[in-house]
């Protein structure tokens, strides 16, 4: 009776050990899975560029300037 | 067989069932990540996508001029017209490439509005346009309508859509950008600027 209850407590700890095991060894792919999503930075889904117009306007009688 | 040995067999199946797996699923582990040796190999990667735009040709500048005496306003674009003023004729438009690896979607916003750029109200006041067009066949896959390429439109100030996928392909991936410019004879003299800023977001569809 003893040695049976040896056993279960020995088997117990064998499935914590087990399921401990699996979850650290399936959790490599929980992190690919995570890396995955965050592949690529959003900073890299929008970029901005600028272009510049300019002129010069001279003075003339009808703009308050003179000739 | 007693209740104890019944609860023996199926803590037993149980770890049986999950031994099996682990060693299954650290065997699939083990098989990717050491250097087994094979007559094949794959190489892999993930390339993220990144929006890129850049101003080939940044500037239009038409230097120093004024409106002639006789008529009330001038005009003046970058594909070479200069009517009714003396401002140094310009013959080439901005131009956008989109040097990213995704297709995008193109707006512009202007600095200012015409009124502020340049200012005056003879004539019918002043006016600020700006026209898109390809410079490489297709650049703009989508447009935002039939009209919306190679029309001048009215800049606001604003965000304005301009192209709803400007592709990515090298050679497809240019658009012209040219400026129209109406400029009152009572306009104030001196210096003027505007900033064209282009913002180019990941395309979907």
């Amino acid at each position: 009776m003893d040695n049976e209850k040896v056993i279960v407590a020995l088997l117990i700890v064998v499935v914590l050990l087990s399921v401990a095991t699996v979850g650290i060894t399936l959790g490599l792919d929980l992190d690919k899975v995570f890396s995955k999503q965050q592949a690529g930075n959003p900073a890299d889904y929008v970029d901005v560029n600028h272009a510049n117009v300019a002129l010069v306007i001279a003075k003339t009688p009808q703009n308050g300037g003179s000739t | 067989m007693s209740s104890n040995n019944s609860a023996l067999l199926v803590f037993a199946i149980v770890v049986l069932v999950l031994a099996l797996g682990n060693l299954v699923v650290t065997i699939d582990k083990v098989g990717t990540l050491t250097g087994r040796a094979s007559d094949t190999a794959t190489a892999a990667l993930e390339l993220a996508p990144a929006a890129q735009i850049d101003f080939i040709v940044d500037s239009i500048n038409w230097g120093s001029g004024a409106v002639d005496e006789a008529p009330t306003k001038a005009n003046i674009n970058s594909e070479g017209a200069v009517i009714g003023g003396n401002w140094t004729a310009v013959s080439q438009g901005l131009t956008l490439q989109n040097n990213g690896n995704v297709d995008v979607t193109l707006s512009l916003t202007t600095s200012n509005v015409a009124s502020a750029f340049i200012g005056g109200s003879a004539g019918g006041g002043p006016k600020y346009e700006l026209k898109v067009s390809n410079s490489e066949a297709s650049s703009c896959e989508v447009p935002l309508n039939s009209t919306n390429l190679g029309t001048y439109t009215e800049a606001t100030g604003t965000a304005q859509a301009t192209c709803k996928k400007f592709d990515k392909t090298d050679a497809s991936d240019l658009l012209r950008i040219d400026v129209n410019l109406t400029i009152p004879e009572d306009a104030d003299p001196g210096a003027k600027s505007s900033t064209i800023t282009a913002t180019a977001i990941v395309f979907t569809p």
